[in-house]
């Protein structure tokens, strides 16, 4: 990223256009890269993901569009941006256009969180794991307005269940990014990163922080088993009953991309974001260690070692919604504060032991 | 306590394992409008007349539960008029018939966007 | 000019024949049809019409799977109104299609074109999923001719019968349905 800064900065200054120009602009590249990224990436999700079902139940899934049904997404986006946008009478006007934009945008902003590569990074806070949890729980805002201004009841229960889930999905999930923290001496994603090259990937001392991490974030995404706020069968369809068109497209979009940037971060922070196996290059097995592009073809590499154990993750989550039925909105929160709540605290103790060991 | 937290992690692997396992197996979709599905013999699709074999006794208007059938006579002339409406496809009327005047094809494929193409009029043509 | 027309009316037309979602409304047994149609045997998943909407602000087509009786018909209505634009009706079984065996009934509305607009008619009793699968390509053969010059007519077509004369929705020879019920004529 500061690559493409100094290339900008130099650009300008060819043109006698000052600094200060360049600086409160160059904004602009990293969130039209993250726009386009969030875009391609979704629509390749929805589609892994009716494919994937479709295998799991042994069917063949969207297979007429497009080559073996690759356009499939495509012809449901220009559907979606295409069809009638429905203002109820008796919503709240502002609220009701502003709530899909108020759940999309902090997801939007969590990509810019996610160290891609060594060099990739769009915003390199050095609190950004304890940032990313806070942002994280922002969209809850989005749905609870959208189940408020539909003037609907089944969309205020909705946005109602989705806050109590997420208040009772964070603690655990704070516990186990203060863990890794620990383990890592850091609260910054890329020197979590760059502590497990020295020793072992976190998911080996901390497997049950893992496993609560991944419990708790497909709560966050209102995914199944934990998709109460837009329960089918109970909520019609939860805090999107009133949205129709494009506003419903981005409630579906921010799902989404939810779901990839979760993953991400899982992989961020327990499998070893975008650090090899075995810490050898491919590119550097291959071109040897003279090569003179190395450097650059490693950035590109290491985006996609985050890509491909991203995909793992995903193809996990997927396989969650494919096996496990909802849960009652009782069990949900049993879950959490009598399960996952003690066993983070208990998970936290026994890596702050292990520091501990580690350092004496 | 902790035996029935054990139970419930032995059930969510062997649930989840299981699904896993089938992602293995091919898919058994019948790729429909390219390959045809075997019908049993004795499907009951739309109807088939044979009016020379129609004696115009309308034993089936009788018997039809829906009233869909209605058999006109006019001299040595019979047509038979389907309402698809209302027919239910039990096959009483090919059952019933003596002459076996009616019968029954394996044909399903009755989608149309036309609501007059639902009644179907047999028997008119050849007579002529 | 008309190269664009065609070219937008292609564009358009090919999103919308590919991705019809369908609303999940079944009132009797032809509703169990519907529900295999969806499964691994005959997967409609595979023309992108697996994703079964509950909410009707985000259907295409509403496959009315069943009898609707005049008790149903103002829920029918509404939820008919409900759908955003493009809508596309099937009448799926012979009783959405003309009240099938129970047209002499008292309570069942005879086809449910008396009520809402219909663009597929799918007769049987009831309909094996393949047919139903059938009855979806012929609706998408219909949605690939459309035009966007004729996109008036087509929204007229398909709001007409909700158009009410004073406190009546819809007005038949037998039965009429305003905002409290249905009334029965003598």
């Amino acid at each position: 990223m500061n690559y493409l800064y100094f290339l900008y900065i130099q650009f300008l200054d060819k043109y006698g256009i000052p600094e200060i120009f360049g600086d409160i602009t160059f904004p602009i590249f990293p969130f039209c890269i993250i726009a386009a990224a969030i875009i391609l990436v979704v629509l390749f999700l929805v589609l892994f993901e009716r494919r994937i079902l479709a295998v799991f139940t042994q069917r063949k899934g969207p297979n007429r569009v497009g080559f073996n049904g690759v356009l499939q997404t495509t012809a449901d986006a220009i559907k979606l941006l295409c069809k009638q946008n429905i203002n109820p009478v008796g919503v709240d006007r502002f609220l009701f256009n502003a709530a899909p934009i108020l759940v999309f945008v902090p997801i939007m902003v969590l990509w810019g969180l996610i160290p891609y590569s060594s060099e990739f990074v769009f915003m390199n806070f050095s609190t950004s794991a304890i940032l990313y949890t806070a942002i994280a729980a922002l969209p809850v805002i989005g749905l609870i307005l959208a189940g408020y201004a539909s003037n609907n009841k089944y969309s205020l229960m909705g946005g109602i269940r989705a806050a109590a889930q997420i208040i009772s999905y964070e603690l655990p999930i704070m516990f186990v990014l203060l863990s890794v923290a620990a383990l890592a001496s850091s609260v910054n994603l890329k020197d979590i990163i760059s502590a497990q090259i020295s020793s072992v990937w976190f998911i080996v001392p901390c497997f049950a922080g893992f496993i609560i991490m991944f419990i708790c974030s497909i709560a966050e995404m209102n995914r199944c088993p934990f998709d109460l706020p837009e329960a089918e069968s109970e909520l019609v369809a939860g805090y999107n009953v009133e949205y129709s068109g494009m506003r419903f497209a981005l409630f579906f979009l921010g799902e989404y991309a939810s779901l990839f940037v979760m993953c991400a971060f899982m992989a961020t922070i327990f499998l070893g974001g975008y650090l090899p196996i075995g810490n050898k290059y491919i590119s550097e097995l291959i071109f040897g260690s003279n090569f003179q592009f190395l450097q650059l073809l490693i950035y590109f590499e290491q985006v996609i070692w985050l890509l491909v154990k991203t995909f793992i993750l995903v193809y996990l989550v997927m396989l969650v919604r494919a096996t496990l039925p909802r849960l009652n909105s009782q069990g949900l929160m049993l879950l959490s504060w009598k399960f996952l709540f003690p066993l983070s605290i208990v998970n936290f103790a026994l890596i702050m032991v292990i520091k501990y060991l580690m350092v004496v | 306590m902790m035996r029935d937290i054990l139970f419930h992690i032995k059930s969510l692997i062997a649930g989840h394992f299981t699904v896993f396992k089938h992602s293995f197996k091919p898919a058994v979709t019948v790729e429909y409008p390219d390959e045809k599905p075997i019908i049993p013999d004795r499907f009951r699709g739309k109807h088939t007349f044979d009016e020379n074999a129609c004696i115009g006794c309308k034993t089936c208007m009788r018997v039809c539960p829906a009233s869909a059938v209605e058999i006109f006579k006019d001299g040595n002339k019979k047509t038979i008029l389907f309402d698809y409406k209302k027919c239910i496809f039990c096959g009483n009327c090919k059952y019933y018939c003596p002459k076996s005047a009616i019968g029954m094809s394996k044909q399903y494929e009755l989608a149309t966007d036309k609501v007059e193409d639902l009644k179907i009029e047999m028997g008119k043509k050849d007579n002529e | 000019m008309n190269v664009i027309v065609t070219a937008i009316d292609y564009f358009l037309n090919w999103g919308r024949s590919n991705s019809v979602w369908p609303l999940t409304f079944a009132t009797s047994c032809c509703g169990i049809e519907m529900m295999q149609s969806t499964a691994s045997n005959y997967d409609m998943a595979r023309f992108g019409s697996e994703v079964f909407r509950a909410s009707p602000r985000q259907a295409d087509l509403l496959i009315c799977a069943g009898t609707i009786t005049h008790k149903m018909a103002p829920a029918l209505l509404k939820l008919y109104g409900q759908i955003a634009e493009p809508k596309y009706v099937i009448a799926m079984g012979a009783c959405a299609c003309g009240g099938g065996m129970f047209s002499d009934s008292y309570s069942v509305v005879n086809g449910i074109d008396k009520i809402i607009p219909v663009d597929i008619y799918l007769p049987m009793c009831p309909p094996k999923p393949e047919a139903l699968i059938d009855a979806l390509m012929k609706l998408q053969k219909n949605i690939r001719k459309e035009s966007i010059l004729n996109r008036a007519n087509f929204v007229s077509k398909h709001t007409s019968y909700l158009k009410h004369d004073g406190e009546i929705l819809v007005s038949d020879d037998d039965f009429q349905i305003n905002y409290l019920g249905v009334e029965k004529n003598d």
